[in-house]
């Protein structure tokens, strides 16, 4: 016995790790099984691998160059050149579109991300420890929870001025708290679960207790907020972009897009009309793909019995 | 030394009390009720032979539950003596723990929600193995799951489920499959058969006597199922309100309680043979709540045979009925004996 | 036709699942005679609260009622519309009291306004304005100490939450017997319950039952409690009652194979040290249920005919009918 310890034993420990990662991937696949099998799920994903494709391959992807323009073509409607029309200074919608869904995703995932890393381990260490700790960390999320967030994601962007890092950082501030929130307050309730004490007298150390068994199951509420967030914070930056505050012009970005169609509205409505769908299926695309990710990885709601 | 380890009994515990305290922040104190503490267990005392079967018996809000978490240092006692082996499990270092829970082991109450539900039956099962690094290759663990699967009566098939997947009864054999995993002499089965068709739970308990058998097993039953405890116990402790009240020999027990809390119990449970309308005794009114426990006899509200004053003054004294049955009253054996 | 006061014939009920349609209840048929109080014993999956719930029409969305009749007091509650259910017959003629008393109550309301509303409800008081509240008051009150509780008045005022399990149920009893119901049905009302608290409150049913002559459908997985409440059993299986005796006769000479197993598996049954020896087998899947005798996989006196053909209930002696081939002399 003492033997197999001291030797590497190779191709036993090899053989070991395949059957580790074998099973790994054999959950991995009851999960994106599950999710293909919704329709919110297909339909989600769908939206989302297109902004993706769109942020990653943008120059090969887009016709035009985004910020190239043709005065002599400007405000043109529907062609088979320019599939959107063109805007005020003849720049193609369709390309500008495609290479706004960069600073999009940047900006959604980049703040969300942020949050979600910063918030969730704070709001559970918080509900872990209770006594100072928790008091502090919840003074921490209630104060900066308890400005109206326009007012300080507006105040905030005048003060250090656009740019995509500034924006990224002021909606992951503003942020956090809730995502502190949840995680804290699903961890209270996760802790007193029967399985807890079950893994406590099991021996199991505190780190493992809260990797394997905490955060998997307080991450699904978190899921749906970050979900629905990464939507919202598109909304945040065509509405700083629009208010002037957002990424500085001539960057193509959706709410660029929207203030310069606004302007011009009634001479070349699609200038604002295409943009717009271009939103509204977003957020779509990311609600869906919440949802349908937080059911996926519940094992309960991925077979229900009847 | 081996062999004086052999007399000792696997399990003493002495003078346990576990209270909780609630109400201990700051805006409690000053605009809520103040600090309350939960007598859930108020100086408990017994001793458990190893191979042998040991009951706690009681109602709900009794403290049975928290007497079974206190011996395993689930939740950390107040006072008293736990002493495994003849060692004080209190004074144990953390290393001194990580092996005593190879030892011990508890089968908990409610299948559904003392698995994560988000582990397989397999996980579940391996985990104790990770945890401890008792297997090193992964192809021994998943042997060591489908061994212990068949232990339990369940597939091997069923690794792969998680446990929303099973029925209460194969829930529970999870969670005990689960608890043989680290080979324990010891195992707590907190109500392990409630809630279980009768079939299921006959099944269930054969297989814990199988198992007793085979891995010579002591088992700690906590139960509010008087049948179950008849038939399954060597012997038998009644609790009331954090308080033990009648211990001895099950036979004894069941054959003649002599605490009148005892014998109300066992007058309450229905029996099978009809016609047989034993003199039920009902008792009036509720438990009182452990919080502001009666003074005296803990018993001296609801009791049936309530001899007087004397029962809410002081504390009844112990009384000997022999052979190892002992009962907390004031009132004398010969009256208590005389149904 | 008017035989008693309420039967069930032939009664069928479907559910359709993810995984397929099942029946529930395949071809029940009993009766319950005034002031009796019959017991209905299973375990889960037999079907026992299907029943109970078909006789109210409260299955669920998937549950169907596919054949059958419910007779009571000479009209078939099936065909009765919704309207006069309400109106007629549940609370009133026919009550109901559910398992598990945390969550029979609305956590939102005070017991008075709960047990006021039944009242109100069914003893046509809508149309009264102020004034009458008092009085319903003060026989929600008098209602709660019939059952029992200590402090009625202070009490109504409290929330169920502050209320014990066994407290509940006592008000549960209470709103059942507000309105004299001909029938209760009791649906496992002691399972949630302490021992000592369970022989409480079945004192207390025994004594309303006694004193207002309803009868009683007891649905209950226990058969201690089955054998000290009831007059007669009913044992289901898997959606069909097997044996159906007087309670005496049933545990004393029980004739179906499925009883015989289930009072052997009771702990009281066998001395310590021997294996109880458990059912081979497990209950079938609602939708996998076998062909012919739903039994006959687990069953040690199986013959060829078990599995073609389901047997029928079939009267051996007085008060005594159980469903097996064993008995059928062709």
């Amino acid at each position: 016995m003492t033997q197999e310890k001291v030797s590497l034993n190779l191709p036993r420990r090899w053989d070991s790790y395949k059957r580790k990662s074998q099973l790994r991937i054999k959950k991995i696949a009851q999960i994106i099984q599950a999710f293909r099998r919704q329709p919110r799920g297909v339909i989600g994903a769908s939206i989302i691998a297109v902004i993706f494709v769109c942020a990653l391959f943008s120059p090969w992807i887009a016709p035009f160059d985004p910020n190239e323009q043709d005065i002599a073509n400007r405000f043109a409607g529907s062609s088979p050149q320019h599939l959107l029309g063109t805007d005020y200074v003849g720049r193609d919608i369709l390309s500008r579109l495609i290479y706004g869904a960069r600073v999009a995703a940047v900006v959604s995932i980049g703040s969300v991300g942020i949050a979600v890393l910063v918030g969730v381990p704070l709001g559970a260490v918080a509900a872990l420890n209770g006594g100072a700790v928790d008091y502090i960390v919840i003074l921490i999320f209630d104060v900066i929870r308890s400005f109206p967030s326009v007012i300080m994601i507006l105040v905030l962007a005048a003060i250090v001025g656009p740019s995509l890092l500034n924006i990224i950082l002021i909606l992951a501030f503003t942020s956090f708290p809730a995502y502190g929130r949840v995680a804290r307050a699903q961890t209270l309730w996760v802790k007193e679960e029967e399985y807890i004490m079950g893994a406590k007298s099991l021996g199991a150390p505190t780190g493992r207790i809260l990797l394997s068994h905490i955060i998997p199951n307080i991450l699904s509420p978190i899921i749906v907020l970050a979900g629905m967030d990464l939507a919202v914070m598109i909304m945040w930056e065509s509405a700083l972009s629009f208010l002037g505050l957002g990424v500085p012009p001539p960057t193509a970005s959706w709410g660029i897009m929207l203030k310069q169609g606004y302007t011009y509205i009634e001479t070349a409505p699609l200038m604002i009309i295409w943009p717009g769908i271009v939103l509204i299926t977003t957020m779509l695309g990311f609600s869906l793909f919440a949802e349908a990710l937080r059911i996926a990885l519940n094992p309960r709601e991925r077979d229900p019995d009847e | 030394m081996k062999k004086n380890m052999d007399r000792v009994p696997l399990v003493q515990v002495q003078g346990l009390k576990t209270y909780f305290y609630k109400g201990k922040g700051v805006l409690s104190k000053v605009f809520g009720k103040g600090l309350r503490i939960v007598h859930a267990v108020d100086d408990v005392s017994f001793t458990i032979e190893a191979g042998k079967n040991f009951s706690l018996v009681g109602e709900t809000g009794c403290g049975k539950s928290t007497v079974c978490r206190s011996i395993l240092r689930l939740v950390e006692p107040t006072d008293g003596k736990i002493l495994f082996e003849g060692q004080n499990l209190l004074e144990f270092s953390k290393r001194e723990m990580q092996k005593f829970r190879c030892k011990a082991q508890i089968v908990m109450q409610d299948p559904r929600s003392s698995l994560n539900p988000r582990m397989t039956a397999g996980e579940i099962i391996a985990e104790p193995l990770r945890i401890h690094g008792m297997k090193k290759y992964e192809d021994e663990i998943q042997d060591e799951v489908a061994r212990l699967l068949e232990t339990v009566r369940l597939s091997s098939e069923d690794a792969d489920k998680y446990p929303h997947e099973f029925s209460g009864g194969q829930a529970r054999r999870i969670g005990i499959a689960r608890a043989l995993v680290l080979r324990p002499q010891f195992i707590v089965a907190d109500e392990l058969t409630s809630g279980l068709d009768v079939s299921i739970a006959a099944a269930i308990l054969d297989l814990m006597q199988d198992l007793q058998d085979e891995f010579k097993l002591t088992y700690f039953w906590i139960s509010h199922d008087l049948h179950m405890v008849k038939y399954v116990s060597d012997n038998i402790a009644i609790m009331y309100l954090g308080k033990i009240v009648e211990i001895g020999r099950a036979q004894d027990i069941s054959d003649g309680p002599l605490h009148p809390y005892s014998q109300a119990l066992f007058s309450a449970i229905p029996s099978i043979k009809p016609g047989h309308e034993t003199r039920k005794i009902i008792l009036e009114g509720e438990v009182p709540s452990p919080i502001h426990p009666p003074s005296g006899c803990p018993f001296n509200t609801r009791c049936q045979r309530k001899l007087g004053a004397i029962c809410e003054t002081d504390v009844p004294p112990w009384q000997d009925a022999g052979d190892g049955h002992r009962l907390s009253c004031h009132i004398p054996l010969e009256t208590l004996r005389k149904v | 036709m008017n035989d008693g006061l309420f039967r069930v014939s032939d009664l069928t009920v479907e559910y359709s699942t993810r995984r397929g349609i099942g029946l529930a209840l395949d071809n029940v048929s009993l009766d319950i005679r005034e002031g009796e109080v019959l017991g209905l014993v299973g375990e889960s999956g037999c079907g026992k609260t299907t029943l109970g719930l078909s006789i109210l029409k409260l299955l669920p969305r998937f549950g169907k009622i596919v054949q059958g009749k419910i007779l009571f007091k000479g009209r078939n509650l099936l065909d009765l519309p919704e309207r006069i259910m309400n109106r007629e017959i549940r609370g009133r003629e026919i009550a109901m009291i559910i398992q598990d008393p945390m969550h029979a109550l609305n956590p939102v309301f005070t017991i008075r306004t709960q047990v006021t509303d039944v009242l109100r409800f069914h003893k046509d008081r809508r149309s009264d304005p102020h004034g009458k509240g008092i009085q319903l008051r003060n026989e929600a009150a008098k209602m709660l100490e019939e059952v029992g509780i200590a402090d009625p008045a202070e009490r109504l005022t409290d929330y169920p939450f502050q209320f014990s399990g066994g407290m509940i149920q006592r008000v549960m009893v209470a709103m059942a017997f507000s309105c004299n119901p001909s029938l209760l049905i009791a649906d496992e009302p002691t399972t949630a319950l302490d021992v000592t608290i369970e022989a409480q409150i079945l004192e207390l049913l025994k004594s309303l039952v006694k004193r207002n002559r309803t009868s009683v459908l007891y649905i209950t997985h226990d058969l201690g409690v089955i054998s000290e409440i009831s007059n007669r059993v009913a044992v289901m299986y898997a959606g069909n009652i097997v044996e159906y005796a007087a309670t005496a006769l049933l545990f004393e000479n029980p004739q179906h194979p499925y009883t015989e197993a289930l009072l052997r598996c009771l702990p009281g049954a066998e001395a310590r040290g021997n294996r109880l020896g458990s059912i081979p087998g497990r209950v079938p899947e609602l939708t996998k249920r076998p062909k012919g005798c739903k039994f006959h996989p687990r069953c040690p006196y199986v013959m060829e005919i078990c599995k073609e053909k389901p047997p029928m209930l079939l009267e051996i002696a007085s008060e005594h009918s159980v469903a097996c081939f064993r008995y059928e002399k062709t």
